[in-house]
């Protein structure tokens, strides 16, 4: 369980976008496999990426029902879920990380707070429109700004190390 | 970007709801392959960013709370299954799991000086409390981070997320009271006492490790019934280290590596007899059941119905056993004292109140009736004297002797510098009066009289008055009081009101008596600029009986005839011409008025719902024979601090008040509950009044002031509704009025 247990949390806090029901559902995934251990079935391939995979359907099943989420539009994440943990893996890369320190670092002192304050101290959107006395959807949209922003200076970067 | 499907998408990930349109235009937008990669490119940056900028902590105790619930729940199934016990292999991993807790390391707080206060670290809020420090007698809500504790210098309680608990206690003789969550005790051997309470009974230690844990297992099914969530409470006790005396019932002793469920017993216990539903009052019975914090008592004898009681014929229940807890009150350390003394067979006095609907809920008076030599059931006269200490006054009650009843008469403590409170008795110095007499439910409903002892400023004062809850003030609400003078050249009125401070019992008071007439003795604090005179209340009795209406009352209720003469800009109060005004306090009416022999009056404040701009004074009179106004209809009443404990939501329901800042709403329905929301059962707060204040807030959204300012009583709204700290809720982020389809 060690060997898994902190790869499933972040995985977790990933596919939730670290609420605080994250800990409960990988709690809720152990226990599935503890139970499956107690009734002497075992993991055909890579116990982890069967708790990844049961992760995965309870947080849609979470989707659906605690955040209400219409049946097709979590259909629909449920895919982009399947597809995330490969993309979640990709995340460990030094390079990744190297390239966003960068790109975080070219960003102005208005975006950097916003940035802050949304993925640092992980406030919600709506409370930091209330912080700041703006709209919702002013700040939504300033947030999607700056992540495409930093998607490209990042893709840039590392597009730059690969030909480097 | 209005309609832009990553804006959709950004806000479907965040648990807001969407529209039917939206929820269609982001399917539609996500079926496509190429928006599904780039979608995902979103979700991978969010994620990239959030654990670059704020990396996962608290991994270690994240696991070891698994293990604690992994044991916790193979324990409970075998509770329910009846089968023995547990794994030895899961409760070593319960024990390594809090050894692993502990590895985490802490030092004592030794005080340089005297002995430590009570220390609380993490992320944890104090509900109901303004104070920054943590007292004891405060409930600590723990927020998804966990939080510690320590207490006396020698224990220490790592607390998890959405735990609850009460400090208790005192110097050398530390104790916490567990309402719901997880608790991780180490206790420093030979330094002093330690007691856990729990719902099911308590923990007593003198030095070990053990870890406690209480539950509701039906709240996770949706119950919403709080007498079944309470009955089934299911308290888990894990031992690390030392030895822990648990007492649930009878008492069980539990050593290293042992652990031990303690689940209800539904079937078995004893449930609230419909003749004690809503009862409030005194009663007495023998205790046939083992003695904890809860037990069952046999009742002998309704001693005592209070007026506000809502019990139709409690004397039905004489012979009955009911289940009674000791309740969470000021007198909890004194009763869990008497507790102590009590055993199986013993009779009791206790004031008991029906607050939870299936078992009786003990107030302020607690004790064994034999110590006075109270006589038992059918011997006629109870008497109760109790100690008081320096300074102290005493309350008188006496009670009009039933058929077949004896008399009770009580004698309650009375705190420091409260003065003294009792019935024909003469004036002291410094004191104000109380006369406290029992009267029939409808005595004085037909007339306002005021007869006081001027007392001094400092000292406690007795007066007579009408409540209104005023959510939009920074007090709990208000006390008007009115006074008749016969002078040579007539009647005059004076009318004085003061702001009910939330100190004291005056939010409790508010609670229990808004629209109705109480007599109350409290501490004035005087008013500045302007402001009406502060009111520190501690002591009141509702004197309406619970069927007599409430003084707020809608169109067609009841029979009001107003008459207005005056309106001054921005009171919207209408009165008689002023012509004196002294100490700030009151003013008075230069009105005669005749009152003729056989007749009441009735003085009505009638206040203007429709718009919330002012309120109106009416005036209705009332003769006898007439037919009383109706009572407001009090479907659910007012949310309690408990109840909205932790609440993010959407609301909707009906403005049934407003003010500039302020809007009260009957919950019909929860819209939304948020990702943030750690309120266990927000469904119980459909039917219930909350009060929805933007003076919370720091910086309200302009928006929100406008759309309040737009709405009137009995619309339908949806609201954004956080709750703060004990009953105070914000309103946030929406305020949209529902129009009728």
């Amino acid at each position: 369980m060690d060997r898994h247990y902190e790869g499933v949390w972040r995985y977790a806090r990933f596919l939730t976008r670290g609420a605080t029901e994250a800990e409960d559902l990988v709690h809720e995934a152990f226990l599935l496999a503890f139970d499956r251990l107690m009734e002497g079935q075992e993991f055909a391939g890579d116990a982890g990426a069967w708790l990844r995979g049961t992760l995965r359907n309870l947080v849609k099943a979470w989707w659906r029902e605690r955040q209400k989420l219409p049946q097709d539009v979590a259909d629909h994440l449920g895919l982009l879920a399947d597809k995330t943990e490969e993309a979640w893996a990709s995340l460990a890369g030094e390079e990744l990380r190297a390239a966003l320190d960068h790109c975080l670092g070219l960003l102005g002192p208005e975006d950097r707070d916003l940035v802050a304050r949304r993925y640092e101290r992980g406030m919600r959107i709506t409370r930091i429109a209330e912080e700041l006395r703006r709209n919702a959807a002013t700040v939504r949209v300033q947030l999607f700004r700056i992540r495409q922003a930093l998607k490209e200076c990042v893709e840039g970067q590392l597009a730059k190390g690969l030909t480097t | 970007m209005r309609q832009d499907w990553r804006e959709l998408l950004d806000r479907a990930l965040e648990g807001e709801a969407l529209s039917a349109p939206e929820a269609e235009a982001l399917a539609a937008a996500l079926g496509g392959t190429e928006r599904r990669e780039e979608a995902l490119a979103l979700v991978c940056l969010e994620g990239c960013l959030r654990e670059r900028l704020a990396p996962a902590q608290g991994v270690v105790r994240s696991r070891e709370r698994l293990l604690a619930k992994a044991v916790l729940r193979e324990k409970g199934r075998r509770v329910r299954a009846g089968r023995g016990r547990l794994p030895r292999w899961r409760v070593a991993a319960a024990a390594a799991a809090a050894m692993l807790l502990a590895a985490l390391g802490w030092l004592l707080t030794r005080g340089t000086g005297g002995y430590p206060e009570p220390e609380a670290r993490g992320d944890y809020r104090l509900l109901g409390s303004a104070s920054a420090g943590l007292a004891r007698g405060e409930r600590l809500a723990v927020g998804p981070g966990g939080a510690e504790l320590r207490l006396g210098g020698y224990c220490r309680l790592a607390l998890d997320p959405n735990t609850e608990v009460v400090v208790r206690g005192g110097e050398r003789r530390e104790a916490v009271e567990l309402e719901r969550g997880r608790v991780v005790s180490e206790v420093e051997p030979r330094r002093g006492g330690f007691t856990l309470l729990t719902p099911r009974g308590h923990i007593e230690v003198k030095g070990t490790k053990f870890l406690t844990s209480v539950e509701y297992p039906e709240s996770q099914k949706g119950e919403r019934d709080m007498g079944k969530l309470r009955k089934s409470s299911v308290v888990t006790v894990v031992v690390v280290a030392g030895i822990v005396a648990c007492h649930f019932g009878g008492v069980t002793e539990l050593g290293p590596g042992m652990s031990q469920v303690f689940a209800g017993h539904d079937e078995t216990r004893a449930t609230l007899p419909p003749e004690l539903k809503g009862f409030k009052g005194i009663l007495v019975g023998t205790i046939v059941s083992e003695v904890s914090r809860e037990f069952l008592l046999k009742i002998d004898k309704i001693a005592t119905v209070w007026p506000q009681s809502r019990a139709e014929r409690p004397e039905g229940a004489v012979g009955k056993k009911v289940e009674v807890v000791v309740g969470q009150n000021r007198m909890l350390e004194q009763h869990m004292q008497t507790l102590k003394t009590l055993r199986k067979g013993d009779q009791v006095i206790v004031e008991a109140f029906d607050v939870q609907g299936f078992r009786l809920t003990v107030m302020e008076l607690f004790r064994k009736a034999e110590e006075s030599g109270e006589r038992r059931e059918g011997e006629g006269e109870v008497r109760e004297k109790r100690p008081h200490g320096e300074g102290e006054g005493e309350v008188r009650e006496k009670k009009p002797h039933r058929e077949g009843e004896g008399e009770v008469r009580e004698k309650k403590p009375h705190r420091e510098g409260e003065g003294e409170v009792r019935e024909k008795k003469p004036h002291r110095e410094g004191e104000g009066e109380w006369r406290e007499k029992k009267t029939e439910p409808h005595e004085g409903e037909g007339e306002v009289r005021e007869k006081k002892t001027e007392p001094r400023a400092e000292g406690l004062r007795e007066m007579t008055g009408w409540v209104k809850a005023t959510p939009d003030r920074d007090c709990a609400g208000i006390l008007k009081v009115v006074e008749r003078v016969e002078t040579d050249a007539g009647v005059r009125e004076k009318v004085t009101v003061y702001r009910i401070l939330s100190e004291g019992k005056g939010r409790k008071l508010v609670e229990e008596a808004s629209g109705r007439r109480v007599r109350l003795a409290g501490l004035v604090t005087p008013g500045e600029g302007g402001v009406e005179p502060g009111l520190v209340v501690k002591e009141f009795r509702v004197l309406d009986a619970p069927d007599q209406p409430k003084r707020e009352k809608r169109e067609g209720e009841g029979e009001v005839r107003e008459k207005k003469t005056e309106h001054r800009e921005g009171e919207g109060e209408v009165r008689e011409k002023k012509t004196e005004r002294r100490d700030g306090e009151g003013e008075w009416r230069e009105k005669k008025v005749e009152r003729r022999d056989g007749e009441g009056e009735w003085r009505e404040k009638k206040t203007e719902r429709r718009d919330g701009e002012g309120e109106g004074e009416g005036r209705e009179k009332r003769t006898e024979g007439e037919d009383a106004p109706k009572p407001r209809v009090e479907a659910g009443g007012v949310a309690t601090a408990e109840a909205v404990a932790g609440f993010r939501g959407m609301l909707e329901g009906t403005v049934v008040g407003k003010t500039g800042d302020a809007l009260i709403l009957r919950v019909e329905k929860i819209n939304k509950v948020w990702q943030s929301n750690t309120c266990k059962a927000p469904e119980a707060l459909v039917g219930k009044l909350v009060s929805l204040s933007l003076k919370y807030e720091p910086n309200p959204p302009e928006a929100l002031a406008t759309a309040l300012a737009a709405l009137k009583a009995g619309d339908r709204v949806l609201a954004g509704a956080t709750h703060r700290e004990g009953k105070f809720v914000s309103l946030v982020e929406v305020l949209r009025k529902i129009e009728a389809e």
